[in-house]
């Protein structure tokens, strides 16, 4: 009798706790519906509360890119909130300068939507739509990189070192996956990526595993890469792994459509193997006075040990100083973006002739 | 035993702050200790959830589970519920947290975010639950359980905001390889609990 007292006295206890729980569980997270206004009230989006930034833009077919499926640690998917900020999580300072933190610049994905917001959205992102293109050619070009040609049914217009964001068709409903424009932009109802398989990765594995004829939607192009058309600007590339890719885009079509213009290509590989298109350059630097090739070995190699090296070291030895104008494009992975961007601020660079994509 | 509340609350802070003397609490008080703000939202989190589970667990404990508490209340002969009086005050601090989670995710993400995985463990924070359990072995009154808690809680937010302090300072400084970072942080610890027995002969708790 006292036992069974005893315990539902306990049990009473429990009970009382776990209904306070559950009724602060309902008043403090987020319910209902939340606005959101998009420039100023031009359109206005009513979404679940809860969710965040992004997938709920995804939703409403509005595609601002996104590199790594919203873990935060890509920074593409920056977006202006103008009203109700919450302020930025530790996550995003270290993609946002201060600059843009105070103008209310933050990664869309890390915004959770409890209250109504303001956002302010470039007009690309508004009309950027899903479009399909079909695989019309995809070739190892080597251990581990492919080369894949895609036709589209209607044009594509792009600038030399932007990008598509490539749909990959998974669970999640919005899972997209940011490729480099490696054709030249005069091609115009095609287009190639070059793609690099990561073990276990989801979209280049999807990508690799496309055959000839397969279709792929994707949204895009974008970036915000600005290369100046003028021949007097000397134009300094840096590429590492599959960091080629917008490279050969802009080596392509520059040496096409500006001959004149002095382009200086640094390449740096982990082996000769990994050394893309290194034919192609290279008779780039033959046919063209202006394009000059320059390329680095980081592991590997007994057969040349002058290539020896990471291609920042090369471009502080082999880089001229400045003449005229100049500006700079790196691709990579970041610890070589943070060395290249070393060496180039030593040579004389500005903040603001330096573009750049992480990856 | 009757010390006046006041006394209570400033021995708590400083003669007997629960992480130089008691040294409970230790694990989030070296993980979060980095930075200035994150361990001043952690202090304040752990400040909130001391102040309030002491008060709630002391009713509770008073009133229902203390011996001869029941028979009291139900008129039952028999009636004990000490034994259970461990379980129930994890289950308060438990369940307390829970809510405090909530509110801060509601409130600032970016403190939910920096804190992780150690809002939810001031569950099972040693300083918390030892709170309590001193409470009851001191046989503290109401008022005075509150300004314990409260104290206690305030200690350890000025333990781990002096500790942050110093480690902001010590990224600058030269440090032997071997001891960089939690190594560095149990040597602090140390002779700022030695600097604390200082205050030691002020008050005396029982
Ligand atoms: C602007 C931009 C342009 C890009 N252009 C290209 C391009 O032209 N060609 C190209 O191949 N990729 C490019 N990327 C990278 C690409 O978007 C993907 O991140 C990459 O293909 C991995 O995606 P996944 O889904 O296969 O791997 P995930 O499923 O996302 O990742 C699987 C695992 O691999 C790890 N991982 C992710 N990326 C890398 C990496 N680069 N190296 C080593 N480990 C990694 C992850 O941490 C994870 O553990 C670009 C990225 C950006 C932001
Ligand atoms: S999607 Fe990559 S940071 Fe937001």
């Amino acid at each position: 009798m006292t036992l069974a007292v005893e315990i539902i006295v306990f049990m009473l206890i429990t009970a009382i706790l776990t209904g306070a729980v559950i009724i602060f569980n309902r008043i403090l997270s987020p319910s209902g519906n939340v606005k959101i206004r998009i420039n100023s009230g031009e359109k206005e989006l009513t979404v679940k509360a809860g969710s965040n930034l992004l997938s709920a833009l995804l939703e409403n077919s509005i595609y601002i890119p996104s590199g790594c499926g919203g873990k935060g640690t890509c920074g593409l998917c920056r977006i202006t909130v103008t009203e109700n900020n919450a302020g930025a999580l530790p996550l995003e300072c270290s993609f946002i300068n201060s600059q843009d933190l105070k103008k209310g610049v933050r990664l869309a994905c890390q915004v959770k939507l409890l209250d109504d917001l303001g956002v302010s959205i470039s007009a690309d992102y508004l009309e950027a739509r899903l479009r399909s293109a079909i695989v019309i050619q995809s070739t190892l070009v080597s251990g581990d990189i492919k080369e894949i040609i895609f036709e589209t049914q209607e044009e594509l217009v792009f600038e030399c070192g932007q990008y598509v964001q490539i749909k990959v068709p998974s669970e999640d409903e919005q899972l997209f996956r940011a490729y480099s424009l490696a054709s030249d932009p005069a091609e115009q109802k095609q287009f190639a990526l070059n793609v690099k398989l990561i073990p276990g990765g989801i979209g280049s594995t999807y990508l690799h595993e496309l055959k000839v004829g397969d279709k792929v939607e994707f949204t895009g192009p974008y970036g915000e890469w600005k290369l100046d058309l003028t021949p007097e600007t000397e134009l300094v590339l840096v590429g590492g792994g599959v960091g080629m890719a917008p490279m050969r885009s802009i080596a392509r079509s520059v040496t096409r459509c500006i001959p004149g213009k002095k382009v200086s290509f640094f390449y740096g590989a982990c082996t000769m193997d990994d050394l893309l298109f290194r034919n192609d350059f290279e008779k780039l630097d033959l046919d063209n006075s202006n394009f000059t090739y320059f390329w680095a070995l980081s592991s590997d190699t007994n057969e040349c040990t002058e290539r020896m090296g990471f291609i920042h070291e090369f471009l502080k030895k082999e880089l001229e100083p400045p003449i005229k104008d100049r500006q700079a494009f790196l691709c990579g992975p970041p610890p070589m973006i943070d060395a290249v961007m070393e060496v180039l601020f030593d040579k004389g660079f500005e903040e603001t002739e330096i573009f750049y994509d992480k990856f | 035993m009757n010390q006046s509340p006041l006394v209570i609350l400033f021995a708590a802070v400083l003669t007997n702050n629960i992480v130089f003397s008691g040294f409970l609490g230790m694990c989030s008080f070296i993980a979060l200790s980095k930075r200035i703000d994150t361990a001043i939202g952690m202090g304040l989190a752990v400040t909130f959830v001391s102040t309030f589970t002491t008060a709630l667990n002391w009713l509770i404990y008073h009133y229902i589970l203390k011996t001869g508490a029941l028979y009291k209340l139900t008129g039952i002969e028999g009636l004990d519920g000490e034994i259970f009086t461990l379980i129930v005050f994890i289950a308060v601090i438990a369940a307390f947290v829970q809510i405090v989670e909530l509110a801060i995710a509601r409130i600032s993400q970016s403190l939910y975010q920096a804190l992780g995985i150690f809002l939810p463990l001031i569950t099972v924070n040693c300083a918390i639950l030892g709170v309590s359990l001193f409470m009851v072995i001191r046989g503290y009154g109401f008022l005075a359980s509150i300004a314990f808690g409260f104290g206690s809680g305030i200690g350890w937010l000025l333990a781990i905001f002096l500790m942050a302090g110093i480690r902001q300072k010590l990224r600058f400084s030269k440090i032997s390889p071997s001891l960089e970072g939690i190594g560095i942080t149990m040597i602090t610890t140390g002779i700022l609990a030695m600097i604390f027995m200082v205050f030691n002969g002020m008050v005396r708790m029982n």
